[in-house]
């Protein structure tokens, strides 16, 4: 019997399907929908979207194969799955993967509450009666915001409190539904008259924007953040996959998936704003993720024939993608103490408790939350590097050989994977943050700790979040090493008779 | 629309969508070839 009291049986993915619609609920969050359209619009259409594919192949999936090996390998979270494959003394990255998801999650459940607090606000008629500007400004940073951050975690907690099978049962109604939802909105929106000029404005290349690194470097950001590769979370999640579970077939398809997600979500918003109203999409997608979803969304789909089921239908796939990827992340940090030797629900109970606390000052002040999101949104380009620089100390060419097409696998992958990440990915993340810094540099006080944007603010972050594992490295692999810890009994032999690794 | 944004947009969806749909058929047919492999096993051992 599995300590979280759901037998031995629940604590692997019942079945290929669970785990890839779990994952991609993980991927499929907030920044496919909100972020992607805006980050398209705003870096000349056609080319960037050329260059997006590219880096679906170049980064993404590459890294989600590296955390799909690293879970699978080691059935441990970051900080022991780092720790048992780049050695004792590199367990500080699984740290700093843990934390800066745990950062993320800090914040991300102040945004499922927004996102909830508006689909109530569609239900009930309210977006339709008032002016959203006007609920926006009444809400965002008030006592409110509060009450529905701790809404959306109890949500995911409740999910999370049921162990991986909690997680199955939960994703494989939501994500189908999801995708309907999305397709459905996507359809409504390309059939609206002077839709097409949306299309027009997405889908029209500017050649000479391919030869501009910006557009290059918005295009791997944009995967790094809506794809959720080198956060941990698929790492996470791959724990749980039986032992003759493929990995490079099924780190395809969810990169593929969420990227489909991702080009139907730009789609909706981008024929909505130039069917409704093509002379200010200058002005909404320069609006800022809060204030295009926020403010313009709703305004747009008043003026929208149908336009109130429409938007009910918008904040409901909003919302649930949302609390899908929050649950990815109680999960992540759950699992690192559970590796502590904490058990399930008392892990999630601490996990909870810390996510609500640290996510007040996010509900509570908009400039803190734009901090945190800069801060440790920009920490996880040094996640995915984490995550190469270990590969690489274990071998990457091991790690294909040995995990990634170990026997059973549906779509091996050559020597252009160990190429990619032994190469490659090192290269674009180092490239990427020298790039942001470089930008961030040119404005006035760009060292200055206490800003909202500025490059002071993220390394103080970060200085004092690498000392402090970096102190802490030799418990910390002290702490997670040696023989299969109770919480780690939790992995035990699947139904299928497969048997943890 | 132009007919360098329409080869732009096939270009673009055929390779996510089409990419994604490849890969999905692709794991429903290995899915489909363990499970029969999976039900033959217990009929060899007899």
């Amino acid at each position: 019997m599995s300590r979280d009291g759901a037998g031995a049986a629940a604590s692997f993915f019942s079945s290929r399907w669970g785990l890839v619609l779990a994952t991609l609920g993980m991927a499929v969050g907030t920044g496919n929908i909100w972020r992607f359209p805006r980050v398209a619009a705003s870096n000349g259409g056609g080319s960037f979207l050329v260059a997006w594919v590219v880096f679906l192949v170049l980064w993404s999936v590459p890294l989600m194969i590296v955390e799909f090996s690293f879970g699978k390998r080691s059935r441990r979270g970051t900080v022991g799955a780092f720790a048992a494959l780049a050695g004792r003394g590199n367990a500080w990255m699984g740290g700093w993967v843990a934390l800066c998801a745990l950062g993320i999650m800090f914040y991300y459940s102040v945004v499922a509450g927004w996102c909830l607090r508006y689909l109530a606000a569609a239900v009930t008629g309210e977006l339709a009666r008032r002016d959203p500007a006007a609920v926006w400004q009444g809400f965002a940073g008030s006592p409110a915001a509060v009450v529905t951050h701790l809404t959306a975690l109890g949500l995911a907690f409740s999910v999370v409190w049921f162990g991986v099978r909690g997680i199955e049962r939960v994703t494989t109604v939501l994500i189908p539904s999801l995708a309907v939802l999305v397709i459905v909105l996507a359809v409504r929106a390309v059939t609206l008259p002077g839709a097409e000029a949306g299309l027009a404005f997405l889908f029209t290349p500017d050649w000479a924007a391919l030869g501009q690194p910006r557009i290059w470097l918005e295009a791997l950001t944009q995967n790094a953040w809506d794809t959720g590769a080198g956060w941990g979370l698929i790492l996470t999640y791959a724990i749980y996959m039986r032992v003759r579970e493929d990995v490079p077939l099924n780190a395809f398809l969810i990169g593929f998936g969420n990227n489909s997600m991702s080009l139907l979500a730009g789609i909706m918003v981008l024929c909505t704003i130039f069917a409704i109203d093509p002379g200010a999409q200058a002005q909404i997608v320069g609006a800022g993720n809060e204030g295009l979803t926020f403010v313009w969304m709703p305004q747009l789909f008043a003026r929208m024939p149908g336009g109130a089921a429409f938007m009910v239908l918008f904040f409901l796939a909003l919302s649930v993608a949302a609390l899908t990827s929050l649950v990815s992340m109680l999960e992540l940090a759950t699992r690192v103490l559970m590796d502590f030797g904490a058990e399930r629900r008392r892990a999630l109970a601490w996990v909870g408790a810390a996510g609500f606390a640290f996510g007040l000052p996010s509900a509570l002040s908009m400039p803190v939350f734009q901090n945190q999101d800069w801060v440790w949104g920009l920490g996880l380009i040094l996640s995915g590097l984490f995550f190469a620089v270990a590969t690489v100390i274990f071998g990457a060419d091991r790690l294909r050989r040995e995990v990634v097409n170990a026997p059973g696998v549906d779509l091996p992958v050559g020597r252009w994977w160990t190429l990619v990440v032994a190469v490659l990915v090192p290269v674009e993340a180092v490239a990427l943050l020298a790039w942001w810094f470089w930008l961030a540099s040119k404005e006035e006080g760009w060292l200055a700790p206490w800003s909202t944007f500025n490059v002071g603010t993220v390394l103080v972050q970060w200085g004092v979040a690498l000392a402090a594992l970096g102190l802490a490295n030799r418990w910390l692999a002290r702490s997670v090493d040696g023989p299969v810890g109770p919480a780690a009994r939790d992995v035990a032999p699947d139904p299928a008779g497969e048997g943890a690794a | 629309m132009s007919p360098l944004a329409v080869v732009v947009m096939v270009l673009v969806c055929g390779t996510v969508w089409g990419g994604f749909a490849l890969l999905l058929t692709r794991a429903v047919r290995r899915e489909g070839g363990k499970r029969r492999e999976e039900a033959e096993r217990p009929e060899r051992r007899r």
